[in-house]
């Protein structure tokens, strides 16, 4: 409605709503929401007026951090390749790593949101982001320690390293 | 940018729910994601997550890639074979019950009484589990002689060996009918016309041949037809490759002083082109010495075979100041056989100090490189000053606006010192 009051030079950006598990809309981007394989995959058969998908298992504020991401992803990578083509040197790629360093330092409840929801919607990169967070979470740490960061309740076993 | 909707009527629906989840969160993954982040973790980490809970116990043992290296042992035994780690290895391999993709065992020592019989045991159950991708890396010490195991892994696609004996081939051997990389170093072979011609005959799927410092390097090497990626590195005296016509990537790196590049590719003289023409070759990568006229004439050998360069990449690991009476009638030769770049895009040299020798080569190659689009040049700090300003005024003579120059001021770069030393 508002580009009709607004007319603006460049035509109006397509959206997508996604509607979260608790009821919200999210109106994004095309291209952002695109980001999704499984959004991605669904987007031909879909009818033109009819851009509205149901996440029934995204919450919300995991939807909110979803949607973060992607919108970061798509526009870093447009400004990555705008560097290039005029080869002007940029440090796109790194600064990029880092902003998802910082993404995805979050606590053990949101880090199972995000990967839940990555998995749902299919973002590849998200989930692997995210399979790396706790890789790394567990690497170096005793069985123990573990067990208190994710809750795991111990019935213990034999551990083949334990006298190394 | 996010836009809240507010569609009227929907205040009931947007209440936020509380969602009620288990209090343990990861073991409740699906079993894909398990798998991956399993996967992801050291050896050690992984095999360590059964004891973690009873949902844990079995899910490390179908794993594909088993990695044993420095990140397995504590700082201490690190990279050594002892007998507690081959045993956790053989129970390792023992317990797991899915298929092997990928085995890796990189040590820098062996340390077990009994380490090349652990080994030759290991390939046999590997084989058996169809093994793909197997490394056997060993840095000193003693060397693991290959047995008749290793060639009954009929599914490898990549082979790395390193610090390795090989006696002879077992009779029945048919070829690794699937193998696509094989990488050698240090290995010594003592059946090599046996080993050189089931290469070139036996492997019909061979892209991509390292050979580095091998022991005793051969007179002939066939290679097969299919073979797109050569990397040479190392002393080899007078050896000759056969059949490498379809070739795409060519790297040759010389690490110790007394060689130098023209024994690869010739036997006495340097003929002014090879006997096949590398028509699929687009990339070359040379480390040599750029003053010796000899090394400078093997590359030029090189090039005039490959008509379609299109990356060239050049370290000067070792330079002589060369008189420039010798350089002179060099390029006075090569002008007799021009050889013009015409499919040249990229060209980066590494490593130079601007002696009279490089910056002829560079004056050369920016003369005859007509679609040249970038330009990478490497410099030492030492570099020599005058040297340098007369480089810069070819390069700005002979460059073409399409042309992108970037000069970088370098250190020495350890991997060349040490061919100094």
């Amino acid at each position: 409605m508002k580009d009709s009051f607004n007319p603006s030079i460049e035509p109006p950006k397509k959206t997508v709503t996604l509607v979260s598990s608790d009821g919200y809309d999210f109106e994004v981007e095309e291209e952002v929401a695109l980001e999704s394989q499984v959004i991605k995959d669904g987007f031909e058969d879909k009818a033109v007026d009819d851009r509205e998908y149901l996440l029934f298992n995204v919450h919300s504020d995991t939807l909110e951090l979803i949607i973060k991401y992607c919108e970061k992803h798509v526009s870093s990578r447009k400004s990555i390749s705008a560097a290039a083509a005029s080869s002007s040197s940029s440090n796109g790629e790194e600064a990029l790593k880092e902003w998802d360093e910082h993404f995805i330092s979050v606590d053990t409840n949101t880090l199972y949101d995000i990967l839940m929801a990555a998995d749902y919607l299919n973002i590849k990169s998200l989930l692997d982001l995210a399979i790396q967070k706790v890789a790394d979470t567990i690497h170096g740490r005793s069985p123990e320690q573990i067990r208190k960061k994710f809750n795991i309740e111990n019935d213990s076993i034999i551990d083949p390293w334990a006298s190394e | 940018m996010i836009y809240w909707m507010h569609p009227q009527g929907c205040s009931q629906r947007r209440r936020k729910l509380t969602v009620r989840r288990p209090p343990d969160y990861i073991s409740n993954l699906p079993d894909g994601i398990i798998e991956e982040i399993i996967q992801r973790l050291p050896i050690k980490d992984s095999v360590r997550t059964s004891v973690l809970s009873t949902k844990w116990k079995n899910r490390w043992m179908t794993i594909p890639n088993l990695i044993f290296d420095e990140h397995c042992m504590r700082q201490s035994s690190r990279k050594v074979l002892t007998d507690k780690f081959a045993g956790i290895i053989d129970q390792v391999l023992v317990q797991h019950t899915g298929r092997i993709d990928k085995f890796k065992l990189s040590v820098y020592y062996l340390k077990a009484e009994y380490a090349c019989s652990y080994i030759d045991h290991w390939i046999d159950v590997l084989s058996k589990k169809r093994i793909q991708d197997l490394s056997i890396e060993i840095d000193k010490g003693c060397v693991f002689v290959v047995t008749d195991s290793l060639f009954s892994c009929k599914n490898l696609r990549i082979l790395k060996l390193r610090q390795v004996l090989i006696r002879h081939l077992p009779a029945a051997f048919n070829g690794f009918k699937h193998l696509k990389d094989l990488y050698l170093d240090y290995v010594i072979i003592h059946c090599e016309d046996d080993f050189y011609s089931l290469l070139a005959s036996k492997c019909p799927l061979l892209e991509k041949l390292t050979m580095k410092d091998m022991g005793k390097a051969p007179f002939v090497v066939q290679v097969p037809p299919t073979l797109k990626y050569l990397h040479l590195i190392g002393m080899f005296t007078n050896m000759r490759i056969e059949n490498a016509e379809f070739l795409t990537v060519f790297v040759i790196r010389v690490s110790t002083r007394t060689r130098s590049l023209y024994e690869y590719l010739s036997i006495g003289f340097i003929p002014v082109k090879l006997p096949t023409m590398l028509i699929y070759l687009k990339e070359i990568f040379l480390v040599m010495d750029i003053g010796n006229i000899n090394d400078l004439a093997s590359a030029f050998c090189l090039f005039r075979s490959a008509p379609n360069l299109e990356r060239v990449r050049i370290g000067e690991w070792f330079s002589t100041p060369t008189s420039m009476e010798y350089a002179d009638l060099f390029w006075h030769i090569q002008k007799k056989f021009l050889y013009r770049f015409n499919k040249l895009k990229f060209l980066r040299l590494e490593q130079l100090s601007c002696w009279t020798s490089e910056v002829l080569l560079i004056d050369y190659m920016m003369r005859y490189s007509p679609h040249l689009e970038e330009l990478i040049i490497e410099v030492k700090e030492t570099v020599n000053t005058q040297g340098f300003l007369w480089f810069k005024h070819i390069v700005g003579r002979y460059r073409s606006p399409r042309t992108r120059v970037v000069v970088k001021v370098v250190k020495v770069h350890d991997r060349f010192e040490k061919g100094l030393s």
